[in-house]
């Protein structure tokens, strides 16, 4: 499918855009995992406000761009629960956003999918939430929250957008490693319940959710950047091999 | 196969995976357990070996993948 109305931006514009970015993003990922410095969270959300920003200079290269930038806006708005107010009442709204940013994945990874595949990777994600939602609601009855019930189901989608993305990996690479990233400080972040695990990890030096969570982030951005490049250049592979045969 | 498909990347979204450093690590153990998968010899052992113990053989590969577009040991 053809984009309506793309915008070329030249690779070198987006080469040193995209390393101004990284350096900026570094720093602060420095800050944030390895220093343990007054007012963390500030620069934990400017980390994220940096990762939109990008996002949004290259938004018109593509008009798909628009649903990264849709879903990147939405963390933006969960991180708000997450990171600056932290307070248990608002995490309930911090994950519903999560949900939704996962939906917005959703709709990328399957826009190229034909309506047979769409409707059975819906099915399958719908049985394995209601399957792994029994699952917890058997083993932590007692303290089954609506939040754990919310954060499967988020899981599940993100582990069905991750197999989707791999899927088609030439051209979603850099969103397919973003996602597993998220998964892995996903997955930290439940691990850090278990009180004897959260014990063994607070022992390491460093904010090992952030260390997961700032690379993802970052990946998920660029692919903007450079995804209309990665198209441009397959194209020209592929009107290549016609002629040279 | 995800090894292969990585090979067939261009050469910056290769260099873009292997530069930023947790990321770099990631998509080395992604990619050479896949090589590991469709071929498991020596040359992919060894390689899995180094790419997950030494973090920063991930940079060791963002030259190679410059100079031959593919990993370091890794036979695909």
């Amino acid at each position: 499918m053809k984009d309506r109305m793309p915008k070329e931006i030249p690779l070198y514009v987006r080469l040193i855009v995209a390393s101004i970015f990284l350096l900026l993003e570094g720093f602060l990922f420095y800050l944030i995992v390895f220093l343990k410095i007054n007012n963390i969270k500030y620069y934990c959300y400017l980390s994220i406000v940096l990762c939109f920003i990008i996002s949004s200079i290259f938004v018109v290269t593509s008009k798909y761009n628009y649903i990264i930038l849709t879903a990147l806006l939405f963390t933006l708005f969960a991180d708000l629960f997450f990171v600056l107010i932290q307070q248990n009442n608002y995490y309930i709204f911090g994950i519903i956003l999560i949900n939704i940013v996962q939906l917005i994945y959703l709709f990328y990874v399957t826009k190229q999918l034909t309506k047979k595949l769409i409707f059975l990777t819906l099915l399958i994600r719908i049985i394995s939430s209601m399957v792994f939602v029994f699952i917890a609601l058997c083993f932590l009855k007692p303290s089954i929250k609506v939040l754990t019930i919310l954060s499967i189901i988020s899981f599940v989608n993100l582990l069905m957008n991750i197999i989707i993305s791999g899927m088609r990996f030439k051209s979603d690479a850099l969103l397919f490693f973003g996602l597993i990233l998220l998964m892995l400080s996903f997955v930290v972040v439940v691990l850090k319940q278990i009180s004897e695990i959260n014990q063994f990890i607070s022992q390491w030096n460093f904010n090992m959710v952030w260390f997961f969570y700032l690379p993802s982030q970052i990946l998920i951005s660029l692919f903007p950047v450079f995804k209309k490049f990665i198209r441009k250049e397959q194209d020209n592979v592929s009107k290549e091999i016609p002629r040279s045969s | 196969m995800l090894a292969k498909k990585f090979q067939d990347l261009p050469r910056l979204i290769q260099f873009l995976l292997l530069l930023i450093p947790v990321v770099s690590w990631i998509t080395e153990i992604v990619v050479r357990v896949s090589a590991l998968i469709a071929k498991p010899n020596a040359k992919n052992i060894l390689g899995f070996i180094f790419g997950l113990v030494i973090p920063v053989f991930g940079w060791l590969d963002l030259i190679w993948v410059l100079l031959f577009k593919h990993l370091v040991l890794c036979q695909v």
